[in-house]
């Protein structure tokens, strides 16, 4: 029961907080701690706000992101470059997945 | 851009392994390292790391368990490094560099375009006087002044272009495709023209546009007689010179004249006959200097050396003061041999059609002909007696103190006596 309780108010915050930053006109990835992933085509893709780097093969890039793990999937993937901030992937790209 | 930058402070391509090169590239990213072109290859990664970054990267190794060895070296630190120990290479490619600046300097070859009239050797001796000449520097020349002075010191040059490409002058020159005496317009009215005989003749042939003409159908002339003056003479009223009125004389003359010309070729002539044997020279040159390369000497007796110079150019226009080339030497011997009949009627056809094109070139017209062909043993004499016409005039100043009374100054009075002149 407290669990639930204590579940539920903090949906309640994050909803508030989401709330506030939407009404604010607040950048959501700085606020939120969102990660920006643009994918151009399926040859590159292009990830800012992250933690750090899971887990890396030429199949498949695991990024851990502040709420959620991106798991880009396909084949002959590489690192274009790699930073605190941001990183550059390039390959052929088959998934983006948000585990 | 950035690969510039990546080239200018080194970096290196490593190869990583062992327990878990992921964590080892968010140490990097936390620890301010760039890392770049990473790829996995299942059980190894391979990335680039700047020179700085890769020193730093050893306690991150460490501490992840992963190992990292050098692949390959990129970038300008390494290449001085390896620059330092070939000293020699440096020094020259320094050395190089240095004389094509130098050499670059200087115009190495001068080229002239647009040119009819005026020769090429006429022009470059005119540079020469202008001190413009091959292996000056570039900075002494003025370009704009040598266009100008082009212009101003012949007339006629209409147009010029002078540019330097590379080491080359490359002057552009037009020069005006009107007739000499067209461009010097009238004359001034204080100086009239008049058509002077320039051979002695018959005038078989005279129509007067302006001036007056001095001579009549028929009449023999001296080389030099006035043919059409210049000096048209204004009457009074009663029939006396009031003053003459200068004019540029106009007129189609033609006069008639013999001459005789007589051309002698011999029988026996000398030919060269080539053994066959020759030799091959590799010539050299720096400047006016020359060198000729060859092996042993040459034992011949007579030889012709015959060859072609070139001289070293890079591109199209940095020409160098450096020459190259081969020569032949053939051995000959002097022969004496005999001109057939035949060959003899044909050289003096030939030496007949000469005569004849060299007058055609100069406008002179045959009228009559008579040439008789004199055969010896030794010798042919072709003899000619030709009757020619040729307009063999050209203009003089009219000389004033021939005619009474000076020129008029009065200019406006130019256009009531002309038409006294027409009565």
């Amino acid at each position: 029961m407290r669990k639930n309780y204590k579940k539920s108010t903090l949906s309640a915050l994050s909803n508030s907080k989401e709330l506030i930053v939407e009404s604010l006109k607040l950048p959501k990835d700085t606020m939120l701690g969102a990660a920006i992933v643009t994918v151009t085509g399926n040859r590159e893709a292009f990830i800012q706000n992250y933690k750090g780097i899971l887990e890396y093969t030429a199949e498949s890039i695991v990024l851990q992101g502040k709420n959620c793990r991106i798991c880009f999937e396909g084949r002959r993937l590489s690192i274009d470059y790699y930073t605190n901030e941001d990183m550059k992937i390039s390959g052929s790209i088959d998934a983006v997945r948000y585990v | 851009m950035l690969h510039w930058i990546q080239y200018m402070r080194g970096y290196v391509t490593i190869r990583v392994w062992g327990y878990s090169t992921e964590r080892l590239l968010n140490l990097c990213g936390n620890h301010d390292i760039l890392v770049w072109d990473i790829t996995s290859h299942g059980d190894y990664a391979t990335m680039n790391i700047s020179v700085k970054g890769f020193f730093a990267l050893k306690p991150l190794l460490k501490k992840t368990g992963t190992k990292a060895t050098v692949l390959r070296k990129y970038g300008l630190p390494f290449f001085m490094s390896k620059m330092k120990r070939r000293k020699i290479f440096v020094a020259g490619f320094l050395c190089c560099m240095a004389f094509w600046m130098l050499m670059s300097q200087y115009i190495w070859n001068i080229k002239i375009e647009g040119n009819y009239t005026l020769t090429e050797d006429v022009l470059l001796d005119y540079l020469e006087e202008k001190n413009v000449r091959v292996s000056m520097k570039k900075s002494s020349l003025q370009l704009e002044e040598l266009e100008k002075a082009l212009r101003e010191d012949y007339d006629v040059i209409t147009w010029t272009s002078v540019q330097l490409k590379g080491t080359t002058l490359v002057i552009y020159i037009k020069e005006n495709e009107m007739p000499d005496y067209d461009r010097a317009g009238r004359p001034e009215a204080a100086q009239g023209m008049d058509l002077v005989a320039t051979k002695a003749g018959m005038v078989s042939y005279i129509i007067t546009r302006s001036g007056v003409p001095q001579v009549a159908l028929g009449d023999t002339v001296a080389a030099g007689d006035v043919l059409v003056s210049g000096a048209v003479p204004v009457y009074n009223e009663d029939t006396t010179v009031r003053r003459y009125r200068y004019v540029e004389s106009d007129a189609d003359i033609k006069l008639r004249y013999t001459e005789s010309l007589s051309v002698r070729r011999d029988i026996l002539y000398e030919e060269k006959s080539y053994s066959g044997r020759q030799k091959k020279l590799l010539t050299l040159g720096i400047g006016d200097r020359e060198w000729d390369l060859k092996w042993g000497r040459i034992t011949y007796g007579d030889y012709d050396i015959s060859g072609e110079i070139k001289q070293v150019k890079l591109l199209d226009h940095l020409y160098l003061p450096l020459y190259y080339g081969t020569k032949t030497v053939q051995e000959y011997e002097t022969v004496r041999r005999k001109h057939t009949a035949d060959e003899m009627n044909a050289i003096m056809q030939e030496e007949w059609n000469k005569i004849i094109s060299t007058l055609e070139e100069k406008g002179v017209q045959i009228t009559e002909k008579n040439v008789t062909i004199k055969k010896n043993e030794t010798n042919w004499v072709l003899n000619a007696r030709m009757q020619l016409e040729e307009s063999a005039v050209r203009l003089v100043p009219t000389r004033t103190e021939q005619v009474a009374g000076g020129p008029d100054a009065d200019g406006s009075e130019e256009e009531d006596t002309a038409g006294t002149d027409a009565q």
